[in-house]
């Protein structure tokens, strides 16, 4: 059984990248990643001036994380000297740059070669500063930013794209005309983790790029709108949390994903805990590799102008008895239709008055409704 | 044997060679070992820049403001030993040409020369590397950095104009200085893009002072029929500007909008707190500084490419020209 992938050229042995961030920042954290069996590490945002840190910066909330790390406080040379402390092993390095102008791209961008990046990762956006200026970067000038970067090095580029912007044909079209090898997406978004009604003070002093699991439907519609629109190859991000989302985000067309916030959360670890268990569910499942997974759900999902109009109606279980003990009612209180009531004799369903919209299907804690 | 080839054969990269011949002090050891010895096996010679001269010249219209290149300048090259030379061209006759003259004959290991778009292309030295700061539309096959300060004119007449004013004055400054052409043409072209017609958009010049605003200002602004807003090339001139309007009891920013372009620090305690652009002097002065760098190291070992390098300037939205929402203050 392989978990070996080839990605932008570069043949990783799993399909695990330790995204860009805090847990990337240095050298040996780079080194934990790698030594965890990540098949290739992305730097934190590499830029011409290092940044600075406020604190607090990083946030967490019932699975949700914040940051407001913008990019990395290191210089381009002390960059440059961590990158040679590196043992990669067979492992890549894939640098993560961001500038204003093509030019400045460029220069970066051969610097990044230079210091031995196997590929690079280009960020038009970031969730963090400057923000209004970059929503409305055109698709044209990021395909400008794009070709500055494409043109100036041999190794391959990958493009990261916030989710507005990954749902947009037009910049698909940019980023693979203008030479990029793939996308990764999506970019934490733009994110507040609550008020304080007492104080009427926001719980973080800027907008921080939020990520978490709950974050995945929009990764996963993402990676599969992507694997459409493009040739590009994609390494999913924002949700990768585990084996089992790894494995979801394959089956939508990933062909590698950047795990970020879970390395934070559970340690570095836990890229190996994930390595293994994926590799026991792939060999429990009898593949062979783990690019069969490739868009294996995608046949699935149909545009909804495509989905036929087929008419189907819930009923209760046999096994229901119609009363729930506990007094729930949930699925009598959401049926818009009125088709759910509860009588003398539990609950009942009126088959003429139900549309088959399904929600007390997924509603029911005992999962006692099924469609027909 | 190439440069490359060697890296490949060492299983370093092409920036770890140059630093092992460079400062192979700041290479860690086994690393360097390991590349000397593939260097000793190949014969590879390369030859390391000299030692004993370290100083690299910076040569600058006007001292005054060079003060963000300068910080950028000496990031980059202070921790690696290099003292910088700083010149001053504003009172020398023969100005530029004749700084770089001389500066030439003390024999630097490098020259960066800031935003003189006077100068030829026979004047520039052959033999010792050069990086050039500013704008040079007639220069070929140089190594130039600069901001796009015609862009950044355009974005605040654009801004301006936004916040519902019509006639927008740009203030310019009475000296000549680098970025000056550009400016107003981003003024013009932004101006004539928008609509606005000759008479809503005048151009006055002011001396670069808070005095010189607030003199400009009494004389020349606040007439009979004075604009909406005022454009005003450096916050000091701004300043000035809200200075005699307040005298005058104009309301800010509702009688009259204000704003400055040097992304000053007092900018943001003042009241109205201005409206300004920030430029990346610093970024300037450090990718300038790292063009040099490899000119000077990497030359030797290989053919380095000229590059030309465009930055931007970032709008900083406070409340001097109409705006009143937090968020543009606090996220530009």
């Amino acid at each position: 059984m392989s978990l070996s992938v080839n990605f932008m050229g570069l043949s990783l042995k799993n399909p695990i990248i330790a995204a860009a961030g805090p847990w990337c920042r240095d050298a040996a954290a780079m080194q934990k990643a790698i030594d965890a069996g990540a098949a290739a590490v992305v730097t934190e945002t590499i830029t011409l001036e290092k940044s600075h840190m406020v604190s607090p910066r990083i946030f967490y909330r019932q699975g949700e994380v914040y940051n407001t790390t913008l990019y990395s406080t290191q210089t381009l040379e002390e960059v440059e000297q961590e990158a040679e402390r590196l043992h990669k092993g067979d492992a890549f390095l894939i640098c993560n740059i961001r500038g204003t102008t093509p030019s400045e791209l460029r220069y970066l961008a051969s610097r990044m070669q230079r210091l031995g990046a196997d590929a690079l990762e280009l960020c038009c956006f970031t969730p963090i500063g400057t923000k209004l200026e970059d929503i409305s970067i055109r698709p044209e000038e990021v395909g400008e930013m794009v070709r500055g970067v494409t043109s100036a090095v041999e190794i391959p580029v990958m493009v990261r794209l916030p989710h507005h912007a990954a749902l947009n044909p037009a910049f698909a079209r940019q980023i693979t005309r203008n030479g990029a090898r793939a996308i990764s997406a999506i970019e934490s978004l733009e994110g507040i983790n609550g008020v304080n009604i007492e104080t009427a003070h926001c719980e973080m002093a800027a907008i921080g790029g939020c990520t978490g699991s709950h974050l995945r439907p929009l990764s996963l519609a993402a990676t599969a709108v992507l694997h459409q629109l493009t040739d590009c190859e994609v390494a999913a991000m924002c949700g990768v949390e585990d084996w089992h989302s790894i494995i979801e985000f394959l089956m939508m067309g990933a062909t590698a994903v950047q795990m970020g916030s879970a390395i934070m959360l559970r340690g570095y670890g836990h890229i190996a805990e994930t390595l293994s268990k994926l590799e026991e569910w792939l060999q429990k499942k009898g593949y062979e590799s783990v690019n069969e997974l490739r868009g294996k759900a995608l046949s699935s999902l149909s545009a909804f102008e495509e989905l036929p109009e087929r008419l189907l109606r819930v009923k209760l279980t046999a096994s229901c008895g119609g009363t729930c003990p506990d007094g729930c009612t949930r699925c009598v209180g959401a049926c818009l239709y009125d088709a759910i009531s509860q009588g003398t004799e539990g609950v009942t369903v009126d088959a003429s008055a139900c549309t088959g919209c399904g929600l007390c299907v997924s509603l029911c804690p005992k999962k006692l409704f099924t469609m027909k | 044997m190439n440069i490359r080839e060697l890296a490949k054969e060492a299983g370093v990269s092409v920036a770890t060679i140059s630093r092992v011949i460079n400062h192979p002090e700041a290479v860690l050891p086994e690393t360097r070992e390991r590349v000397q010895a593939i260097i000793e096996k190949y014969n590879y010679d390369p030859k390391p820049v000299n030692r004993n001269k370290r100083f690299v010249s910076l040569i600058v219209p006007a001292a005054a403001r060079a003060q963000g290149v300068l910080l950028g300048v000496q990031s980059v090259l202070a921790p690696k030993g290099i003292l910088v030379n700083l010149v001053e061209t504003a009172q020398v006759p023969g100005g530029a040409a004749a700084c770089l003259q001389a500066v030439i004959a003390a024999k630097p290991i490098g020259i960066l020369v800031a935003a003189e778009s006077t100068l030829s292309q026979e004047s520039l030295p052959t033999d010792v590397p050069v990086v050039l700061l500013g704008s040079y539309d007639r220069l070929e096959n140089c190594n130039i950095c600069g901001i796009n300060y015609r862009d950044a004119a355009e974005k605040m007449l654009a801004h301006l104009y936004a916040m519902g004013h019509r006639s927008i004055w740009l203030l310019q400054s009475d000296q000549s200085y680098p970025e000056k052409a550009a400016v107003t043409a981003g003024y013009r072209q932004a101006a004539a893009a928008l609509g606005l017609n000759d008479r809503r958009c005048r151009i006055l010049e002011a001396n670069d002072s808070v005095a010189g605003g607030y003199r400009t200002c009494r004389e020349a602004i606040l007439t009979e029929e004075p604009p909406q807003a005022v454009f005003a090339v450096s916050d000091a001139i701004a300043m000035g500007v809200i200075k005699a309007a307040r005298e005058e009891n104009i309301p800010l920013p509702d009688g009259l909008a204000v704003a400055g372009f040097t992304g000053s620090e007092a900018a943001a305690v003042i009241t109205p707190a201005l409206t300004t652009m920030e430029h990346p002097l610093e970024r300037l002065g450090a990718v300038a500084a790292r063009r040099l760098i490899e000119l000077i190291e990497d030359s030797a070992l290989y053919q380095v490419e000229t590059q030309e390098i465009v930055l931007k300037s970032k709008l900083k939205i406070r409340r001097s020209c109409g705006n009143r929402k937090e968020i543009y203050e606090l996220f530009e």
